[in-house]
Parts: structure tokens; sequence; C-alpha cells
């Protein structure tokens, strides 16, 4: 198997296809500066969005995103060879995130502010405008969320991991983890029950054959909860 | 056939967890179950709804805020020197191409000079003169980079400005800490096939 050509200091010529756990393992060997840089502009996107998305701060979120990175490589003798990085970064993140509504916690303040909300530029002024709103109201449910919950649905729902990674990252059975997904849709529901009324109003329910997944939508006039 | 639970609905939903055969049942009942049915459309529209709340990729390096007096420019740069070092952007390639290394020394340096020029003008003096001793151990580190990379065979400088403008930066301390690390001893040189 081709591997690194040369090393010197730390260094290394990288091959082209590098897995996480290849890189990783050459950080945890040697501090691997170019090995590191590379699991960074990698994974800094998805990390980013989860520590946004858990703590509803665009701000504070970014901050804990390059904190979760620099324990990252300060943690680095600590990862475990062959084990899977991806859910050992979710978990520093989401760690980090805890740790963050703690000191919020402590303090007695929760940080509802979001600075911003930026959807695609591209809609009038007007339907900008509904976006953000509509953004709003969701960070604001899943802000309501517990934490245990809020973690499940972020990296289900927005991250589009399986239930088993979840349970990997959270280290807690599968059926956990589905049960928090379920209970976290029923207070979704609920907050956002007037969302989902002027979405039946506008039409936005469509019909969709019949087969796996999502609502068949043949909607009923009233959703009875 | 059983009625199906909260659970094997957020499988059925996710489409994520159900055995072939049990969510063939589950559907099945669905299809004839309006309370199933209503459940699945109620949830459905929260995922619209949560779709709603869209993060776009941060193109620029990701900023500290105002915890650390120097700012971004500096961490873009001490980036730079990171990418350079580690050789990061030249492993990328299949078929390295020549660079004029000479034009990219000084689009980087001019640019990197001009970026902090502007920040220096925006913080006091004190922190200006700051600005000024970090540009120069800066510049000497990237420079010295650069000499590393013509003696390699340096390849494609556009892909090299890209990969630096969208590395992620680390907290003040962590990015100091490795855009000063010294150079340990050379180890040997090892060559696979």
């Amino acid at each position: 198997m081709p591997r690194l050509a040369h090393t010197t200091s730390q260094m290394t010529w990288l091959p082209q296809q590098l897995t996480d756990e290849e890189a990783m393992r050459l950080v945890r060997v040697s501090g691997d500066h170019g090995a590191f840089t590379r699991l960074v502009a990698r994974w800094e996107q998805p990390i980013r969005r989860l520590c946004v998305r858990m703590t509803g701060d665009q701000h504070r979120g970014e901050d804990l995103a390059q904190e979760a990175f620099a324990r990252v490589f300060a943690n680095r003798h600590r990862y475990a060879d062959g084990k899977r990085f991806s859910t050992w970064l979710w978990r520093i993140a989401l760690n980090l995130c805890h740790e963050n509504a703690r000191r919020l916690a402590v303090r007695g303040e929760r940080s509802i502010e979001f600075v911003d909300v930026s959807n695609d530029a591209s809609h009038g002024p007007h339907e900008h405008a509904v976006e953000s709103e509509r953004a709003a109201m969701v960070r604001e449910a899943l802000a309501r969320l517990p934490e245990s919950h809020r973690a499940v649905v972020v990296l289900r729902e927005y991250e589009n991991l399986k239930f088993r990674e979840i349970a990997d990252v959270l280290d807690v059975p599968e059926g956990t983890v589905k049960w928090r997904m379920a209970e976290a849709m029923q207070q979704l529901t609920r907050a956002l029950r007037p969302r989902l009324a002027a979405d039946e109003e506008d039409g936005a329910v469509e019909r969709r054959p019949e087969g796996p997944a999502t609502p068949g939508l043949t909607a009923k006039a009233s959703v009875a909860l | 056939m059983t009625h199906p639970n909260h659970d094997e609905l957020i499988e059925l939903m996710y489409d994520d967890g159900l055995a072939p055969d049990r969510r063939a049942e589950v559907e099945a009942h669905v299809a004839a179950c309006d309370d199933c049915r209503t459940q699945l459309a109620a949830w459905g529209g929260v995922r619209r709804e949560l779709a709603a709340w869209e993060l776009p990729d941060v193109r620029r390096p990701i900023v500290t805020p105002s915890t650390s007096r120097i700012g971004s420019t500096v961490r873009w740069a001490a980036a730079a020197v990171v990418l350079l070092a580690s050789g990061y952007g030249l492993a990328r390639l299949t078929a390295p191409a020549p660079v004029d290394v000479a034009t990219f020394r000084s689009n980087l340096a001019e640019e990197m000079r001009a970026e902090l020029r502007t920040e220096a003008a925006a913080q006091s003096a004190q922190l200006g003169m700051e600005l000024d001793k970090r540009d120069r151990a800066i510049q000497r580190a990237v420079t010295s980079a650069l000499q590393d990379m013509e003696s390699r065979n340096a390849a494609s400088f556009a892909m090299l400005r890209r990969d630096v403008e969208t590395v992620a930066i680390q907290t003040q301390a962590g990015f100091e800490q490795l855009a000063s690390s010294e150079q340990p001893e050379s180890q040997k040189t090892r060559q696979q096939q």
C-alpha cells in the first residue's frame, strides 16, 4: 500500500488520499501539522454547524468549534489508534457544548441571542425576513429541548448520522437514541405548531408517492396531538 | 399486524434501523392506519421546518472574538505558515506543476503586509508596534518555509492559496504553539513504494 514518501521533522509528505484515521495517527505519533490541517479543513464546517446549533449562538458556536480542534491536537495522545476519528471528534465537540451550557447555567444566563441568521441572499427582502423568522423559531424550539435530545436531533437531522453512529458518539444504546428522537419530535411538533399550521394553509403539504420514509402527506385537516 | 411504536415510526421515517421484513410490515400498516399517517405527517412537517434553519459554509478562516487583541490577520498569516511548512497543498496534487515561487512570495507577502497595515491602523500605536514585530517574525517564517518549498520542487500556487484561505484557525494559544514550534531534529527519510 503506497504510503508516506518522505518524513522530516514535523512535515510529512502526505499521499493524496488519507483517511481520517491515518491522518490522526500521524498527528498522534509525530504531531504532524499537515495531517492535522487536513483534518481541520475536512471537518471544520460540520463541527462548526454542530456547535452553532447546539448553542444557538453563531459566535459561541464558532469559538467552540475552534476549541474542539485545539483539543483534538492537545489530546492527540489519547486518540485510540484504529478507532473511528469522527466519533471521537463529535464527542469532543459535544462535550465542549455541554461545558458551555453548564457555565451559562451556573452564571444564570442563557444566550438566545443570535446575530447572523443568513440565508440565501438571492431571495427578495420580504422572503429573506420570513426565512430568518422561521429559522429563529427553529433555533428556539431546539434550545428548549433537553441537551441530550438536541444532540440526537442535530446529528441525525442536520449531519445525517445513522442512529447507530449517534449511539457510539453519545455512548448510549441505540434504542435510547431512537427514544430520544421520538420524544424530541413530539416536543418540536408542539413548539412549532403555529408553523405547521401555516404550512398546511400555504399548501406546502405535498402529495408524495407511497414509499419509504416520510410523511405520506394526504394531509388531514387537523393534526390531533 | 403489530401496531408500530414511536421508535419504529422514527426508524421508518429515517429509513434507519428497520429490518427489511419489519419495514414492509410497518409500511403496510401505515398505509392503512390514519393515526400513524397523521403522526408521520406531523413529524414530516417538523423536518421541513428544521430544514429551514440553514447554516451556509463559512469560507473565511474562523475568527476568534475580541478575547485576542491581535485579531484575524495574524491568524491568517500563522495559518499560512503552518500550511506552507507542512507541505499541505503540495501533497494534494497528482501532477505537480512548476510554480513561480518568487511571484508567489511577493504576492503573499504584499497581501499580508497590506492586511497587517490595515489592522495596525485600527489599533493603538503600541499594538501597531507589536504587529510589526509579529509581521517580521511571520515573514521570516514564511520566507524560510518558501525556501524549503523551492528545494522540494514546489507545486501549484493557486491551490495553495486557496488552501490557505480555507483552513480553520485555532484558538490563540493553540495557534501560537503551532506557529512557533521549533523544528525537531530531522528523522530518517522513509521511502516506500
